[in-house]
C-alpha cells in the first residue's frame, strides 16, 4: 500500500516536470503559430501524419492525464472520507482517466488532410 | 458531507501563512487546470474531423473575451508550473530554509512572465 502511494508520488513529480516541458513547447507554437504562422486544418493533419508526432501526441495526453488525475486523486484523500467511498471513487477517477485516453487517441487519429 | 465541510472549515481556520497559502493556491489552480483540460479535449475533438469546423471554431475562439480568458489561463498555467517546480525541488533537494523567500520569487517570475506573455494576446484582443 505504501508502496504504490510512493510510486504514484513519485510519477507526479516527474510527470509535473515533463509537463512543463511539453506544455511550454506546445503554447510557444500555439502563439508563435497565431503571430507569423496562420493555424491551418491541413498542417497540422500532415504533421500528425508522421508516426513521430502522434507519439509525441499520445505521450503528451499520458503525461497531462496521469498528473491531472493523480492530483484529483490527491485532493479526495485529503477530504478524510469513509474508506468505501474513497474507494468508489478512486476507481472513478480510474475509469474517467482510460475513457478520455481513448477519446484523445480517437481525436489524433481524426486528422486527415482536407 | 457533514465531513466534507468540516474538511473546509479546517482549512480556513488555519491562519493563512505563506506555506498554507501557497499549497491552497496550488490544488486550486490545479484543479480549474483539470477542468480546462477536459473542456480543451472535447473542443479539439469537436474539431477535428473538418476543415470548415475547424475554421469556424477557431474564429470563435479568436474574439477579444477568449483572449482574455486566455490571459488567465496563462496566469494559472504559470503560477502552477512554477509552484510545481518548486515543490520538485523542495522535495528532491534539501534547501526548506529558503521555501518562503523562494515561493515569493515564484510569485514575481509569474507575474513578470504573464506580461510579457499577455502582451501578444493582448495585441490580438485589440487589433
Amino acid at each position: 500500500m505504501n508502496r504504490k502511494s510512493g510510486i504514484l508520488w513519485f510519477l507526479q513529480r516527474v510527470t509535473g516536470f515533463l509537463i512543463v516541458i511539453f506544455l511550454g513547447f506546445h503554447i510557444w507554437i500555439m502563439h508563435y503559430a497565431k503571430g507569423q504562422i496562420e493555424l491551418d486544418f491541413n498542417r497540422i493533419s500532415a504533421r500528425l501524419s508522421y508516426p513521430f508526432w502522434k507519439i509525441y501526441s499520445i505521450i503528451f495526453l499520458t503525461l497531462i492525464l496521469f498528473h491531472g488525475l493523480n492530483g484529483v486523486r490527491g485532493v479526495i484523500f485529503d477530504l478524510r472520507i469513509r474508506k468505501q467511498y474513497q474507494t468508489i471513487l478512486y476507481l472513478l477517477i480510474l475509469v474517467i482517466g482510460i475513457i478520455l485516453f481513448i477519446f484523445g487517441l480517437k481525436t489524433i487519429h481524426l486528422w486527415k488532410i482536407q | 458531507m457533514l465531513k466534507i465541510i468540516n474538511f473546509f472549515k479546517i482549512i480556513f481556520s488555519y491562519k493563512l501563512k505563506l506555506g498554507a497559502l501557497a499549497w491552497l493556491l496550488n490544488r486550486i489552480t490545479g484543479l480549474g487546470l483539470v477542468f480546462y483540460f477536459f473542456l480543451h479535449l472535447f473542443i479539439t475533438r469537436n474539431f477535428s474531423s473538418s476543415k470548415e469546423q475547424f475554421d469556424q471554431t477557431i474564429q470563435i475562439l479568436s474574439s477579444p473575451l477568449f483572449k482574455f480568458l486566455e490571459i488567465g489561463l496563462l496566469f494559472i498555467i504559470l503560477f502552477h508550473g512554477l509552484n510545481g517546480l518548486r515543490i520538485i525541488t523542495m522535495d528532491f533537494i534539501k534547501h526548506s530554509k529558503y521555501q518562503k523567500l523562494i515561493f515569493l520569487l515564484i510569485v514575481i517570475l509569474t507575474m513578470i512572465l504573464l506580461f510579457f506573455g499577455s502582451i501578444p494576446l493582448v495585441r490580438e484582443a485589440i487589433g
